[in-house]
């Protein structure tokens, strides 16, 4: 397996099987490489600020470009992220308005009914990615915190299952998914 | 893919999916049939 250093002469990572190029878009950067095909992104970050240092040039340029923003955020840190993203110049409150931006707390995505459902949320992912392109965005940037994982919630164990379960979705789609 | 300490990368331990999938029911029935 390639590392995304081997690319001679190029920062794009080698995952792109599918040129950018050939996809008929502009290349999405991210993490300081050029994303390819593959845009399923399970990221770990030591603390909140490198992981906004990472995480918010990759959102800003997805909605510099009109493209559709959608967040899944811990309850608690809901404010936190939205000042995040305005620090970052993003008029999260405009974007909502227009449409171009939704913003979900855990409990109205992963832990609907106070339950983790792999079947539930794999069915919202794959919901929340055609009605942007029926909504007419080039592309969706969906970036879920996932920390709920890490505390004693039902359903929990089905974890691993959902993300292997999410590689057979996600190839349909272009959008990145982090 | 895979981001640590802020780089992209590939993800060494990806498994495809029918594969990993095939190992995670496998464990399960063991873990099911030694609780019996």
């Amino acid at each position: 397996m390639k590392s995304i250093n081997e690319t001679a002469g190029s920062k794009e990572a080698s995952n792109s099987a599918m040129p950018n190029n050939a996809m008929g878009e502009q290349p999405i950067q991210f993490a300081g490489s050029t994303l390819g095909a593959y845009r399923h992104i399970c990221a770990f970050f030591h603390t909140p600020d490198e992981e906004y240092s990472v995480l918010l040039p990759f959102i800003k340029e997805g909605f510099e470009r009109g493209e559709k923003g959608f967040h899944i955020v811990d309850p608690r840190l809901r404010g936190e992220h939205i000042r995040r993203l305005e620090s970052a110049g993003i008029d999260v409150k405009a974007a909502e308005t227009s449409g171009q931006f939704q913003l979900r707390n855990w409990e109205d995505a992963y832990l609907r009914d106070g339950h983790f459902d792999q079947d539930k949320m794999l069915a919202l992912i794959e919901e929340v990615l055609d009605s942007g392109q029926r909504e007419g965005f080039p592309l969706t940037r969906l970036v879920a915190h996932m920390e709920w994982a890490l505390e004693d919630r039902p359903g929990v164990n089905d974890l691993v299952e959902y993300e292997t379960r999410l590689n057979y979705i996600l190839p349909r789609y272009k959008d990145p998914v982090i | 893919m895979i981001i640590i300490g802020g780089i992209l990368q590939e993800n060494p331990f990806f498994v495809p999916p029918d594969e990993f999938l095939r190992e995670l029911r496998a464990r399960e029935a063991t873990r099911s049939a030694a609780s019996k």
